[in-house]
């Protein structure tokens, strides 16, 4: 332990000759080194040659000026040689942040929009497949049901790219509400398949008889409810014409926009490094 | 002609270039010699003494007061250390080859042809030895040891503080003195014992 302790104090004398020598040393580091130096051999080696070193350096001669470096005439008016410069820098950083915070923007409102569709058809897998074993439930929603109904029925769903997605929304959420009973999920799907029956509104049948749980084409009421693996092809009549889920093509988009904006801040970084002025 | 310090910066601070290139004949010699100590190059420090007077006359009105050598300093290591970095990218260029020419350097009436020619052969072994150094260092020891500004100087005109002054002060030092014991037979008579 004692032969612990006297090493480390000489590493820390030693790192404090130079400032030592110089008289840059607190009072409790001079204490410190002269108490060591008076036991310490290589220590007090050291500080003379310390002491040569910086008396060669000191000594090196002052080299001669080889001309003059007077300026003759004003470079360029003070402080403003560099102006245009600055402003054009300053402009483009701006432009950059603009787009940077642009595409954050629309890469927030697609994240959170498909993040409330991915919570509403993905919250509880286990729950979904339990639901889809069962024997078909009777419609705890009728009303909002038999909206989601109408959407894949309506000849022109096919055509909006976010209504198959929607329905499947649908067809899942009452099953796991049948089996989870109160309603999160449920509550979580009703404005969902309004969302879907408003944009379609002219095609939607609000007044279809058949109050079935199911988003299947065919309206029966005695088909069970999707299974999360059926529930795609079963809500889309033409899949391969439409996406089949957000995340498909949102995720490589959001990918993209994050490299873009790490294009953007690694362009902004640099133009502030070049910034740098030498003084 | 007795204008002082303060007086030629707020003239220059006004446009008044006389005044400016007063300062400049003032400080010429110790930027010219920061330069060429941390670029090991003539060539390069004169290149370098030039952008630094001009760079500071752009910016005079932007010096608020404080050490005027110390300001001067720091523009000027720091363009010497843009030039080291740049000479970097043209390998071809060597850093010491012409400061470390013994032609370079000044003759003394008083030395001997011998004592002359290793006295030039022990300032280029301390040259070798501030090059080898890393950057950050170099700037210290020049600006410390071979100027002689003080810690707070120094610390003011590299940017850091002054307890980072210290410590890379020291390690710098010991650089020099691992260098220079490897060359104990340039050493003058009264460090050849250590």
């Amino acid at each position: 332990m004692q032969v612990v302790w006297l090493w480390n104090r000489h590493r820390r004398c030693r790192r404090l000759l130079s400032a030592y020598l110089d008289g840059e040393a607190t009072a409790p580091e001079r204490r410190t080194v002269a108490e060591h130096l008076s036991e310490c051999g290589a220590c007090t080696s050291e500080l003379e040659e310390l002491k040569m070193a910086v008396a060669l350096l000191r000594d090196l001669p002052d080299l001669p000026v080889p001309r003059s470096f007077t300026l003759e005439r004003q470079p360029v008016p003070a402080d403003g040689g560099t102006g245009l410069l600055r402003a054009a820098r300053l402009a483009t950083a701006a432009v950059g942040s603009l787009a940077a915070a642009m595409l954050v923007g629309t890469m927030m409102v697609g994240v959170f929009i498909e993040g409330a569709d991915d919570e509403a058809a993905f919250d509880s897998p286990a729950a979904m497949v339990e639901a889809a074993a069962a024997p078909a439930p009777q419609p705890a929603q009728p009303v909002p049901t038999a909206r989601v109904m109408a959407a894949p029925a309506a000849p022109a769903a096919a055509a909006a790219p976010t209504a198959p997605a929607d329905a499947m929304q649908a067809a899942v959420a009452p099953a796991a509400a049948v089996e989870a009973s109160p309603t999160p999920v449920a509550a979580v799907a009703v404005p969902k398949a309004e969302t879907a029956t408003e944009t379609e509104e002219g095609e939607v049948d609000e007044e279809s008889p058949v109050p079935s749980p199911t988003a299947t084409p065919y309206p029966s009421p005695t088909v069970t409810p999707a299974p999360v693996r059926m529930t795609p092809q079963a809500a889309d009549p033409e899949p391969e014409d439409e996406p089949r889920s957000g995340v498909s093509w949102r995720l490589p988009a959001a990918l993209g926009g994050l490299s873009l904006l790490f294009a953007a801040a690694t362009g902004w970084l640099t133009l502030l490094i070049r910034r740098r002025s030498p003084w | 002609m007795g204008f002082d310090e303060a007086e030629l910066v707020a003239r220059s601070q006004d446009g008044d270039l006389a005044a400016f290139n007063r300062i400049v004949e003032r400080y010429q010699g110790q930027v010219y010699n920061v330069a060429a100590r941390i670029t090991g190059n003539r060539t390069s420090a004169e290149d370098v003494a030039q952008e630094t007077f001009t760079s500071a006359y752009r910016s005079i009105r932007r010096f608020r007061g404080g050490s005027l050598r110390a300001w001067l300093a720091r523009i000027a290591s720091n363009l010497s250390i843009d030039a080291i970095r740049s000479s970097r990218r043209r390998p071809e260029e060597s850093l010491d080859e012409h400061l470390l020419n013994p032609s370079f350097q000044p003759a003394s009436d008083a030395e001997s042809p011998e004592q002359r020619a290793l006295s030039n052969e022990l300032a280029d072994e301390i040259q070798r030895a501030i090059m080898a150094a890393p950057e950050d260092q170099r700037a210290l020891l020049v600006l410390i040891d071979v100027q002689g500004m003080s810690y707070e100087e120094a610390a003011e005109a590299v940017g850091v503080s002054v307890g980072t002054v210290k410590s890379r002060l020291s390690r710098a030092r010991a650089r020099v003195r691992g260098h220079l014991r490897q060359h104990r037979e340039l050493l003058p008579g009264r460090f050849r014992h250590m």
